[in-house]
């Protein structure tokens, strides 16, 4: 597939599976009916909301965490400017972030509905460069990529991308914390 | 004149109204109510997204030579 840049990419709603969806719900959790056209309308909002989310931004916090950083970092403070490498082997990147659906009749805001979107990206390894201590660059290659929509405990919308491409390098500016 | 998301919301409450304006058509300027129809608001639909976390989990660490 192209390069993947943001969420929407990787996962997105549909006006029938938002509707099907709430449907399921329990109606003791005060699920709300809404009708065709508002999950029409209602689907492509969340989906926006998901286009905004960059998604090597968002797993570059995730690789900051990495305890193979720890040595590079310390190598790196002793030779200010010049990065140092450090390699991760396989692993996982899960994320998960909340997209919250509003409505207002007029003036009069209506309860919102939150949903859950979960991500699991799987790497077979990753290059990161250091400089002064904090995470530079990651050159990650590609992901086994799964993410979903949910609601509740039901899911709504899921979708597998099994080659999903990142930039080469990621460059971060600023460069994040480790840790 | 009062809006029927107002006229919703004391009749129904805020959860409730949630449901009954689910029926408004938007692309409609009435609402169906039981006894005749209504003037509403235009709803206006909008997400936005709350920040999560990531986590890291190492399957297998970096074979160094």
């Amino acid at each position: 597939m192209s390069k993947v840049s943001n969420l929407r990419e990787l996962v997105e709603l549909t006006g029938a599976q938002l509707e099907s969806g709430l449907k399921s719900l329990p109606r003791d959790k005060g699920a709300p009916k809404l009708t065709t056209a508002v999950c029409t309308l209602a689907a492509e909002e969340i989906n926006k909301s998901l286009a905004q989310v960059d998604v090597a931004g968002m797993l570059a916090h995730g690789w900051a965490r990495a305890r193979a950083l720890r040595d590079a970092a310390t190598a790196s403070l002793a030779s200010p400017g010049k990065p140092a490498l450090a390699t991760l082997g396989e692993h996982d990147l899960r994320y998960t972030c909340t997209p919250v659906l509003q409505m207002l009749s007029g003036e009069a805001a209506l309860p919102e509905i939150r949903f859950t979107v979960e991500l699991v990206a799987h790497f077979k390894a990753a290059e990161m460069s250091v400089v002064d201590g904090r995470l530079a660059s990651v050159a990650p290659g590609s992901a086994s990529v799964v993410a979903r929509v949910k609601c509740g405990n039901t899911t709504l919308a899921e979708k597998a991308t099994p080659n999903a491409r990142l930039s080469s390098t990621i460059r971060l500016d600023p460069a994040l914390e480790i840790g | 004149m009062e809006t029927a998301a107002s006229w919703l919301a004391r009749w129904f409450g805020p959860k409730r109204a949630l449901q009954v304006a689910a029926h408004i058509d938007p692309a409609s300027s009435t609402i169906a109510l039981e006894g005749g129809e209504a003037a509403h608001p235009p709803l206006t639909i909008a997400a936005h997204i709350v920040p999560g976390r990531v986590e890291l989990l190492v399957r297998k660490e970096a074979v160094h030579e």
